[in-house]
């Protein structure tokens, strides 16, 4: 992390006691990272902007239950803005799968620090994901980004469901598996 | 009923089950600890997932509403179930809180009308700033490239789909990084974007979005996850707006990279 400013121990702390500008900071740190995740399930700038928002509020209004043995604080708003975004996902029933669900776009960095790490990073994941089996990949990807349930998985890939617990096993342990190998940092 | 609940371990994890399932899910991992432990080692897997989204910045209204409503909130929030707050900003923009007085509200209203227009502007020119400065780092790139030893020049050619399509991408050898060239590309409809791919042992990753000029002309700095020159291949596919992590529409340009 940046060697620069406060610690995200820190912010988090001053969070809790409720400074603003400790919001501030966090935000600009890290809300173009939650945004990316965001937009990545929802696919949509607009609903994708609102989860950026309610993440970073309910960081400020719950930032007492954080705990930094648990993770860093970037995990923890990953968390929060995972758990949104398929909300969400799941209530716009109509138009859920098959529109777009794995979603990415151009960078907007702003960090350079911050954004490098960054870049180190989903480098690290995406050469994971790169080595899994494909089925492996398509169910975690079907789960996390697109916010299928176990079964609509089933349903979507037209394996039996034991066959999609199967592969989500094999899949996240191969990931942790490979990422273990390449040095990433689980926080 | 009957199934076995270790099986769900998993997709607790990456956040596929229903509420009931997820319930006893948790009931089980609270009365196992061994559960616990491996349930702790999917998270793990699961939760580096999010690291493979590209940054994008939020909106400028994103921040300015988030600490408007911080100011009309208060300081902190009680411990109480929050209304989800996005469900409402999805259909009205930029959400002032529940507790606002009406007179903070057109004092609000006043304030953002006047600073409304300006902030437009500045989200246009941070836009084109953003484009502009893509563009130089796509040139700036080339040129680094081209003071390489071990420059690989690599030809992709349209397929059927774009048969007047051509290009070249240029890169180290023995770096992530290049800078695919591109021709004879049709412009796309709103909505699509040109995706590329980098292909090995049958598997593409994800390599870069771009656009076609109105002239076909298209760029792109290529960002590996592995050495480039250890993949098979190159592809270009249509894709929807924001891109998607295996193709889904047609390859366009193809390209052997190795072997």
């Amino acid at each position: 992390m940046s060697d620069e400013g406060p610690s995200d121990v820190e912010l988090m702390r001053r969070l809790a006691s409720g400074d603003e500008r400790a919001l501030q900071s966090l935000y600009d740190r890290y809300a173009s990272a939650v945004m990316g995740l965001a937009l990545k399930i929802l696919g949509e700038r607009e609903p994708a902007d609102d989860v950026v928002q309610e993440t970073f509020w309910r960081a400020w209004s719950r930032a007492d239950t954080y705990q930094a043995e648990r993770g860093a604080a970037l995990s923890w708003l990953f968390g929060i803005a995972h758990h949104l975004s398929i909300d969400l996902t799941r209530r716009r029933a109509s138009d859920r799968y098959g529109t777009n669900p794995l979603k990415s776009n151009p960078e907007d960095q702003k960090d350079v620090e911050e954004a490098a790490w960054a870049a180190v990073r989903r480098r690290q994941v995406q050469a994971a994901l790169s080595e899994l089996a494909p089925d492996q990949r398509q169910v975690l990807e079907l789960a996390y980004f697109g916010g299928l349930t176990r079964r609509e998985i089933a349903e979507t890939t037209g394996t039996p469901l034991g066959t999609v617990h199967t592969r989500a096993r094999l899949g996240l342990r191969n990931l942790r598996a490979a990422l273990l190998a390449k040095d990433f940092e689980f926080e | 009923m009957d199934e076995n609940i270790e099986d769900m371990l998993p997709l607790y994890a990456l956040g596929a089950l229903s509420d009931e399932e997820r319930a006893r899910v948790e009931r089980h991992v609270e009365a196992n600890p061994k559960a616990k432990e491996e349930l702790e080692e999917l998270l793990e897997g699961a939760g580096a997932l999010a690291y493979a989204a590209p940054a994008v910045a939020p909106s400028l209204q994103s921040r300015q509403a988030l600490m408007q409503r911080i100011r009309a909130e208060g300081k902190r929030a009680p411990d109480k179930p929050q209304t989800p707050r996005w469900k409402i900003g999805v259909l009205s923009g930029a959400l002032l809180g529940r507790g606002v007085a009406a007179i903070s509200l057109v004092v609000a209203v006043v304030s953002l009308g006047t600073v409304l227009a300006t902030r437009n502007e500045l989200g246009d020119l941070r836009a084109d700033n953003v484009e502009l400065l893509r563009q130089l780092q796509d040139h700036q790139q080339v040129l680094r490239l081209f003071s390489q030893p071990n420059l690989i020049s690599v030809e992709v050619a349209g397929t059927e789909e774009e048969p007047q399509a051509h290009g070249r991408l240029f890169a180290g050898l023995d770096g992530h990084t290049g800078v695919l060239l591109v021709e004879g590309l049709s412009p796309l409809q709103a909505g699509s974007t040109y995706q590329a791919w980098l292909i090995r042992g049958g598997t593409p990753s994800p390599a870069g979005l771009f656009q076609a000029s109105a002239d076909g002309l298209g760029t792109l700095s290529v960002e590996a996850a592995d050495i480039l020159g250890r993949y098979d291949a190159l592809a270009v596919s249509v894709e929807p707006e924001f891109g998607s992590l295996l193709p889904t529409g047609p390859i366009v340009l193809l390209g052997a990279i190795s072997g």
